[in-house]
């Protein structure tokens, strides 16, 4: 098939339908023609939102679980895609069918596969970075090829930035924070599993939370640490005395130093009652202690119930699940890398149609990169292009992007094998990052210009919307 | 008729002074914060508790109690806010009164059941687990040793000084009542005695750390030991002033033989957890001599990165062990050798998947794993970017120039194909045993890729080589990289000194890689003294003032500590170093690390960590440091300081008997003249990084305290807080 009308047609489907109509994803119909009405504007929006990142740490092998079942598209099929990929190939039979049954989700997904068809999942399909739309002849003649493709951290980054190089130490989610962050003392942007450089931003900050470690006020800095002995009011005065000093230091190291505990200690402030364990903060989810995803996202909904209390109109969460770099064993772990996450996720959506807020916050998964459709053997390895899954309310369900062919044949123009019988089922991108991330940032209130700012390769897409919000 | 036993063993060896006022007193006298638990030996029916208080001190009394909604814990302390307050979401505050620390006699009487329904609507309490207090200075303690069938409010003996703490049936009491001294009798209560502790040993008072001149100054010794131990202490300060050179030092340390893990997780394990290994890791960094040996195993681990967070590695705790003990006796050998140490090490084979990698398939679509092909490059040796000897990325048209690409990382995949684990029978054998994962892994030939393969800088193996010919060649293609000198270069820097180097500094260092002066290539000792000697090492704290330095790994923090503080093992802790008590191999939940605990082969943090949002600038550690860890960091060092040293008494309870004890004679000497205090603890730890503003407000507030006992322990406790809780402890200049 041809690679040249990239980007093809991204499928937009009705509710309930993730149709069989491949063929006219490679219509190379592009996004601009797509009805307005799919494209609700930022000037509509009212009352709160919402984004939550689900980071899949390692490289997912999202080829598997979104995979084509009655879809009969030449080089799509499941004989095809159960021909390439081998020992870990899911049979059709086991597949669950979402909207008219084309395409299924791995059996292990079958939370997932029920907010499907409650009208609540869409998928993005082969989304990676991307500078400009790109063929294979572009990539094996090293024209506009992403920076570092393959590696782990830099393929994060990239995914993390919305961008084609490694030069933004700065990423979409915190410019987003920054665009419309508000006005609240510490910014409406948390992550619950470290540091990353989705948040990064120079103009909002972060707060890195845990989700198993309740917010302690720092003792010494905080004026009630045992405060029934009067000489720690002067020990309290005296160490927020000396942060200033070492903010005035000459030395960078100082300084930051300073900055840093002064974070912590308003961001303990600020937000230890919205995430304490208690009542008040009941959002359900009591079925997923132990699971390391839905803990976090347990800790991201009583942020959410508190996001009024909180003066956070728009707020960017940032979720992680390590593990998915499936070198070895991959039918030991991804069943349950899969199971983990479909529970949480379920899970999550739950308690947020509970707080009735299931229409303002829509969730995406995002990885490292997609992984090789051929094994090692035991595992598969980094690859580029990959599935996308954006839950939540808002979204208008469906099939998003176009696929790209499964064929296991040095020719295939979507691999990016030279041909020295090196196929590995590395697939170029057929939807770049910047435009799914430029769709999320746009459902959150970005204008056009702002969008622009952020991403700027966007202008070389033909669309900036992919619609599924 | 609720039935209430405190037993005198739950008190165990406090000290007692009785008074002439009080014979029959406990009296909890541990100068400085001390933190008392009342186990009850089952627990107790819910009823009012009653505290009657008379001290001196000051105090807060907890009672912890289940309900139907999870634990609960009152905390009574000296305020006049009545009301109880909930705070962190499981605490309910409540305020006894702010005279009860006036000098007399107080009887309170709290309806627990009725307090926990104000501060949290509905919570039904079920049982009392325990009773505990933490007090400041001193305070009298009778002990009730009965069963309490009256509620007479009338605990204490005329006179005394007490601390009352029991509970009753509901019905039995009457509201609180406050109570003149000299009105209460005796009722059904009696007081056990306890008797009396042996004296404590005084340790011998060692000499502050304070400036001296010489060949090398104090401020000097404690910022090269900083950069080459887990901390400074005053006896390395003092072998080390007691040489002529830095070098002299550095000669010392390469011939010390390794502290090793493996003989103790050997025999305080079977293998399948990691617990012991923390242990003995610890021990080693906080007490070995090769502590220059160890800090560079730990950078080392740092790089070659292996993780039992991983399900097989902490299964295999032998194997990772064995690991690290390698990497401290190869420490200062040559590059070459550790490289290929690492490589065919089964718990790095396990790790990055390269045991049982095999040679294509072409009929299965199989071909070979490329994860520690691609890792050994960009992680471990060469990185992503050709590099100048000085470290800098070579660019073209302003875009960094790749070293490898794609097509390289398959050539390499295929040259380690064919390596398993020892001893097994069969290719696939040898995973399930935890105990035979510490001889390299072994090659069979059948699956090892033999076609031709082209690696880096143009050089082509063969076809037909063995598995052990194309490894040696290709392991020699990377060490020969141009990139290798100053990769590994910049990293020990990182790690040892500082996060920014010049060009210059990382020049000088792997120029010394790429030739020791002999001849050889990667000689790591060479390597080591090259950059703990360089210039901008010694000295870049002043020629760099405003950019050199880096923020200390978290850990370090605590080992300095630590060291500094000479700390002890709890009594009860089996010679095991904790700072809470909890299992240590749990640090990283409150420091964000532990040794070959990463959450995967990109270490805790990367080196390309910008020091602020759009910073040129780099701080790795800084990745850590979350809001959240910050905190927790900070809090695991206060109570530290204030309530684990050789003054605090913690003896009456196992689970504080576990935390390890700091000893501070040495500061306690100094209380009289706080700048000299406040100028040692800030030469100690922090190198003598702390500005004279800072410093003088900390002794301007040292000098609130009064010369008694309680005021000596405080001014202590507080200039090491102060010191050690400030940012200029987060920073290693």
């Amino acid at each position: 098939m041809s690679n040249t009308t990239k980007p093809k047609r991204p499928m937009l489907m009705g509710r309930r339908k993730f149709l069989a109509a491949a063929g006219v994803a490679t219509a190379g119909v592009t996004l601009s023609t797509l009805p307005i009405s799919f494209s609700r504007s930022a000037a509509a929006q009212t009352g709160s939102r919402s984004l939550v990142c689900v980071f899949l740490q390692g490289g997912a092998d999202s080829f598997n679980m979104f995979v084509p079942r009655d879809h009969s598209e030449s080089g799509q099929s499941h004989a095809v895609y159960s021909a390439t990929r081998g020992r870990f190939a899911v049979p059709a039979g086991s597949l669950l069918p979402i909207g008219d049954g084309a395409f299924g989700l791995h059996p292990g997904l079958s939370g997932m596969a029920a907010l499907a068809n409650q009208d609540q999942l869409a998928v993005v399909t082969n989304v990676g970075p991307l500078a400009r739309p790109m063929t294979k002849t572009d990539y094996l003649a090293g024209r506009s090829v992403p920076q570092s493709l393959f590696a782990h951290d830099a393929q994060q980054k990239l995914w993390q930035t919305g961008r084609p190089t490694l030069a933004s130490s700065t990423g979409w989610g915190g410019a987003v924070a920054a665009a419309v962050g508000g006005d609240a003392p510490v910014a409406p942007s948390f992550s619950l599993n470290g540091s990353n450089r989705w948040q990064a931003s120079v103009d909002a900050g972060y707060s890195r939370l845990s989700p198993t470690i309740d917010i302690s006020l720092l003792d010494g800095y905080n004026p009630e640490t045992r405060d029934w002995i009067p000489s720690f009011e002067g020990l309290h005065r005296v160490l927020h005395d000396n942060l200033n000093v070492a903010r005035a230091s000459q030395n960078a190291f100082d300084q930051v130093a300073a900055e840093t505990l002064q974070q912590s200690i308003l961001t303990t402030e600020q937000l230890q009652s919205a995430t304490a364990d208690n009542d008040e903060n009941d959002v359900g989810m009591d079925d997923i202690d132990g699971n390391r995803l839905g803990m976090q996202l347990r800790e991201v909904a009583r942020l959410i119930k508190n996001r009024e209390a909180l003066n956070m109109p728009r707020q960017m969460f940032f979720v992680r699940m390590g593990g998915w770099d499936t070198h070895s064993d991959q039918d030991g772990r991804f069943p349950a890398l899969i199971a983990e996450l479909d529970a949480a996720l379920v899970s999550f959506q739950q308690s947020l149609a509970t707080m009735n807020v299931a229409d303002s916050v829509t969730t995406f998964t995002a990885s490292d990169f997609g992984r090789t459709l051929t094994s090692n053997g035991d595992g598969t390895d980094h690859a580029w292009g990959g599935h996308a899954f954006v839950l939540g309310g808002a979204v208008n369900p469906g099939r998003y992007g176009t696929m790209p062919d499964l064929r296991a044949d040095n020719a295939n123009a979507d691999d990016v094998g030279d041909g020295r019988n090196n196929f590995a089922g590395r697939l170029i991108p057929t939807t770049s990052v910047s435009q799914h991330a430029a769709t999320l940032a746009r459902w959150m209130g970005l204008t056009d210009t702002q969008l622009a700012t952020a991403f700027p390769d966007l202008a070389n897409f033909a669309s900036s919307d992919l619609g599924y919000l | 008729m609720a039935i209430i036993t405190w037993h005198a063993r739950d008190v165990g060896a406090v000290e007692h002074t009785p008074t002439k006022a009080n014979p029959g007193l406990t009296r909890l006298s541990a100068p400085g914060a001390i933190f008392r638990q009342f186990d009850s030996s089952a627990a107790l029916p819910v009823g009012p508790v009653t505290a009657s208080i008379r001290t001196r001190s000051n105090f807060a009394l907890y009672v912890e109690v289940e309900t139907a909604g999870g634990s609960r814990q009152f905390k009574f302390v000296p305020t006049d806010d009545r009301q109880p307050r909930r705070r962190f979401g499981y605490r309910y505050e409540v305020g006894a009164g702010r005279e009860v620390r006036d000098g007399n006699l107080h009887l309170r009487v709290f309806d627990l059941q009725q307090l926990a329904a104000a501060a949290e609507p509905g919570t039904i309490i079920t049982s009392v687990e325990r009773i505990f207090v933490r007090v400041a200075g001193e305070m009298d303690v009778e002990l009730i040793d009965t069963a309490w069938a009256e509620c007479s409010p009338a605990t204490a003996a005329v006179g005394a000084s007490t601390l009352v703490v029991s509970a009753a049936s509901l019905a039995a009491c009457s509201p609180a009542t406050d109570e003149a001294p000299g009105t209460g009798q005796p009722g059904t209560t009696t007081t056990t005695t306890v008797d009396q502790a042996a004296p404590g040993e005084t340790p011998s008072d060692p000499p502050p750390v304070v400036p001296v001149d010489g060949a090398i100054s104090t401020v000097e010794a404690v910022r090269f030991l900083t950069q080459a131990t887990f901390g400074a202490d005053a006896a390395s300060i003092q072998a080390l002033q007691g040489l002529a050179s830095y070098a002299d030092w550095i000669d010392g340390q390469l011939g010390q033989p390794a502290s090793l893990t493996l003989p103790y997780v050997k025999a305080t394990s079977n293998g399948s957890l990691d617990t012991t290994r923390h242990h003995i890791w610890f021990r080693n960094v906080l007490t070995g001599p090769d502590q220059l040996r160890q800090r560079l195993a730990f950078a080392w681990s740092e790089l070659f990165v292996i993780s039992d967070l991983d399900y097989e590695l902490s299964n295999s705790q032998y194997s990772v062990s064995h690991y690290y003990d390698l990497l401290a006796e190869h420490a200062f050998g040559n590059f070459r050798t550790l490289l290929e140490t690492v490589t065919l090490h089964p718990a790095m084979g396990i790790f990055l998947s390269m045991v049982r990698n095999e040679k294509a398939d072409l009929a299965r679509n199989v071909r070979p794993d490329e994860n520690f092909a691609r890792e050994v490059l960009q992680l471990f040796t060469i990185g992503l970017y050709e590099l100048d000897e000085n470290g800098e990325v070579r660019t073209d048209a302003g875009q960094p120039i790749p070293s490898y690409d794609q097509t390289t990382v398959e050539e390499f995949a295929k040259v380690f194909t064919g390596w398993t684990f020892a001893g097994g029978r069969s290719w696939d054998e040898g995973n399930a045993g935890f105990h035979d994962k510490e001889v390299p892994m072994v090659a069979w030939e059948e699956y090892h890729d033999t076609s031709p393969k082209r690696l880096l800088n143009g050089v082509e193996l063969p076809a037909g080589q063995s598995a052990m010919a194309d490894l040696t060649a290709a392991l020699d293609n990377i060490f020969n990289h141009p990139n290798v000198g100053p990769f590994v270069s910049r990293h020990l820097i990182q790690r040892l000194v500082t996060s920014n180097p010049t060009p210059e500094y990382v020049g000088r260092v792997a120029a010394v890689f790429n030739d020791d002066g002999q001849g050889e290539r990667g000689n790591l000792g060479a390597v080591v003294k090259a950059l703990l000697l360089d210039p901008e090492a010694r000295t870049g704290h002043i020629t760099q003032a405003d950019s050199f330095g880096k923020i200390k790994e978290p850990i370090l923090r605590l080992t300095q500590l630590y060291r500094a503080f000479v700390a002890q093992p709890g009594q009860d802790a089996d010679g095991i170093y904790r700072p809470r008590a909890m299992s240590v191999d749990r640090i990283d939940e409150i420091v964000g690390q532990g040794v070959m605990k990463s959450r995967s082969v990109f270490n805790f943090f990367q080196p390309d960590t910008p020091l602020r949002a759009g910073s040129e600038k780099v701080a790795p550690e800084l990745q850590i440091l979350t809001e959240i860890n910050v905190a927790s960091t900070n809090n695991m060092l206060f109570e530290q300081i204030y309530d684990f040293h050789n003054r605090s008494d913690n003896s009456d309870n196992a689970s504080l008997g576990q935390i390890s004890v700091l000893q501070i004679e040495r500061e306690l000497a100094l209380v009289e003249n706080p700048a000299v205090l406040v100028e040692h603890l800030d030469v100690l730890l922090t190198g003598g990084s702390m500005p004279e503003e800072a410093r003088s407000g900390i002794v301007r507030h040292l000098e609130t305290h009064p010369l008694d006992d309680d005021g000596r322990i405080a001014r202590v406790s507080d200039a090491m807080f102060l010191v050690v809780g400030s940012p200029f402890h987060l920073v290693q200049k």
